[in-house]
């Protein structure tokens, strides 16, 4: 699973650079030239990148929470050594991600604490519920495959250190995907309790992963910083339409009916009817769909959502936990105990 | 050898199941700290470790199958609470304690090192081979848990403290681990199973060499007690297996 880099920031202008550097920058990138982390940046693109980088790494971690949770629970040998693998993946994004944004200027120990403070946040996605099995399959068929959608477009970025991690982490990515559908597929093809499971839990999860995006593009996106400087290099809604265009026949091939759903505060579904507007435009091959509640979707980003409390007291508390063992051998310095 | 006698086929199921059920839910317990363990690199190595040893229990639950013509994930999911064959050391909570964790390890790495070892060398083949391949693997986790036993030993004195508690609270769970799986002296008897050496010396020679190095110790003593071994179990242990079996005792025949 991951995480879009929607990151709100309000980036100063740049009258501050010197102009015909910024300039030689600007055009640089415009070529699809790479930036290094020892080049030439102006300090809005560095602040953006580092925060970019930050809240991607924070979502890693915090999304190896709720599937962590299930890793006891898997229901078999194969699904639980497969849940485990994806898991550790997961923390293993989050670690090379730390080290793209603290070569950006900020240490992982000062990320680690202004996640568990709330200073700094973590992708939407990861505060829904996942109250059963069929959860964990969805979010491994649909958030993991609207993580490769996104970060797809993301490794043709023009921070170096970014874009490469981004190629590695997809190749993980890929195989998530892989064990989602094919855990879905197992529901789907198996006793009707357990396609009843894969519907309920499809309904949790359809509107989170076409939120997974971002708010609707800004009429003046393409000439705000992130796209301008190829730090994203597809809009939010361009990537909503090429996810619907490729999950919605997929799910209802699979027998999965796509519904508009109302939910109470902890997430859980409390009407599901088809969506009225889910039909395919034959001639810009384009499905239509209902948007995501975008009020409920603030809401959640505040801190509102049913998991909030829930995913960063776990957070909090593995980093408090382990507080003591990272002083015993870290003593003060950054060189983790690889062995 | 490869075919088995049939008299032979309960003690040998026994003890494998005890092998592969101590692996199972160690695998278990440990795969609770992917995702929140003190150090993110930490995290993603004793995860592999966790992988490992939930593998090699399933590839135990195949020989088993081998013998008694049973899937396995029939065997590992599909058990009442007293036909499990696990030392209750291996489901003893950590209360999310790392030194517990590694204290816990380092007990039962280094007997699965020696039992390993020492099942590498029966004369069923199936057995040793399965034993030789997997002993290799075993090594590793038997040195990765040794320098963690030396980075908190030697660590702080914070760190040592800390790392001697859980020592003594898992000693007395670690000799569990030798309790005798039902039958075991029959697959002596007819050879199945060769000693030459003693088990409980072997295990506690490795562990005081190890805990030497780090200025930590470990006192234990084996007893005749019964427990996970004849399929009485803790609390602990009840509880690893409702989780365990949560999802798929809810249609024990569906595919998951
Ligand atoms: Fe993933
Ligand atoms: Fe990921």
């Amino acid at each position: 699973m991951s995480a879009s880099a929607n990151v709100e920031v309000k980036v100063g202008d740049c009258s501050n650079e010197d102009p015909q550097k910024l300039a030689a920058f600007e055009e640089h990138v415009a070529n699809g030239g790479l930036i290094e982390p020892n080049d030439w940046m102006p300090e809005a693109y560095r602040s953006l990148m580092l925060r970019m980088a930050e809240h991607h790494a924070n979502s890693e971690i915090v999304g190896a929470l709720p599937e962590g949770e299930w890793i006891v629970k898997a229901p078999s040998l194969l699904r639980k050594l497969a849940l485990t693998a994806k898991v550790q993946d997961e923390v293993g994004h989050g670690q090379m991600l730390y080290e793209v944004a603290q070569d950006l200027g900020k240490s992982r120990n000062a990320m680690l604490r202004d996640l568990i403070t709330g200073v700094t946040k973590y992708h939407n996605c990861f505060n829904y519920p996942c109250p059963t099995w069929a959860d964990i399959c969805m979010i491994a068929w649909l958030i993991d495959g609207a993580a490769i959608l996104n970060q797809g477009t993301l490794a043709h970025g023009s921070f170096g250190p970014y874009i490469r991690t981004m190629r590695r982490i997809n190749m993980e990515e890929a195989f998530h995907f892989k064990h989602g559908e094919d855990m879905v597929l197992t529901l789907m093809s198996g006793t009707d309790s357990q396609k009843q499971m894969a519907q309920e839990a499809f309904d949790r999860w359809w509107e989170p992963s076409i939120a997974f995006f971002g708010p609707n593009d800004r009429p003046d996106e393409l000439e705000r910083p992130a796209m301008r400087w190829r730090m994203k290099t597809a809009t939010n809604d361009d990537l909503r339409q090429k996810f619907v265009n490729r999950f919605a026949p997929a799910a209802m091939a699979t027998g999965l009916v796509i519904n508009v759903c109302t939910k109470d505060d902890q997430g859980n579904v409390t009407s599901a009817t088809p969506d009225p507007l889910l039909k395919l435009d034959e001639e810009t091959g384009h499905w239509g769909f209902t948007q995501p509640n975008w009020e409920e979707f603030f809401r959640v980003i505040r801190g509102n959502g049913p998991c909030n409390k829930d995913r960063l007291a776990l957070r909090r508390f593995s980093y408090e936990q382990g507080e003591w063992v990272r002083k015993a051998i870290l003593d003060g310095t950054t060189t983790p105990c690889k062995n | 050898m490869c075919e088995l006698d049939q008299n032979l086929q309960t003690p040998m199921v026994e003890l494998l199941l005890s092998l592969a059920d101590d692996k199972l839910f160690l695998g278990h317990r440990n795969s609770d700290w992917t995702g929140i363990a003190p150090i993110l690199e930490a995290d993603i190595a004793f995860s592999s470790l966790a992988q490992d040893d939930i593998a090699h229990a399933s590839a135990f639950y195949e020989l088993i199958g081998t013998v008694n013509d049973k899937n396995s994930d029939q065997i590992a999911f599909g058990r009442t609470c007293n036909e499990y064959r696990c030392a209750d050391i291996v489901t003893k909570s950590d209360n999310f304690n790392w030194a517990n964790a590694i204290a816990r390890q380092l007990y039962c790495n280094t007997f699965d090192y020696h039992r390993l070892a020492r099942l590498s060398k029966s004369n069923w083949s199936p057995l040793s081979a399965l034993s030789k391949r997997i002993l290799a693997e075993q090594t590793i986790h038997v040195d990765h848990i040794s320098t963690w036993i030396q980075h908190l030993g030697n660590g702080n004195s914070d760190s040592k403290a800390r790392l001697q508690e859980a020592l003594n609270t898992f000693a007395p769970y670690a000799v569990m681990l030798f309790e005798e799986p039902e039958g075991l002296q029959e697959l002596h008897d007819a050879s199945i199973l060769q000693n030459d050496s003693d088990f409980y010396t072997d295990w506690k020679s490795t562990i005081d060499v190890i805990l030497n190095s780090a200025g930590v110790t470990c006192t234990c003593e084996l007893t005749n007690t019964k427990g996970g071994r004849s399929g009485k179990h803790d609390e602990d242990f009840v509880r690893s297996l409702a989780e365990l079996q949560e999802v798929f005792s809810t249609d024990p025949l569906a595919a998951w």
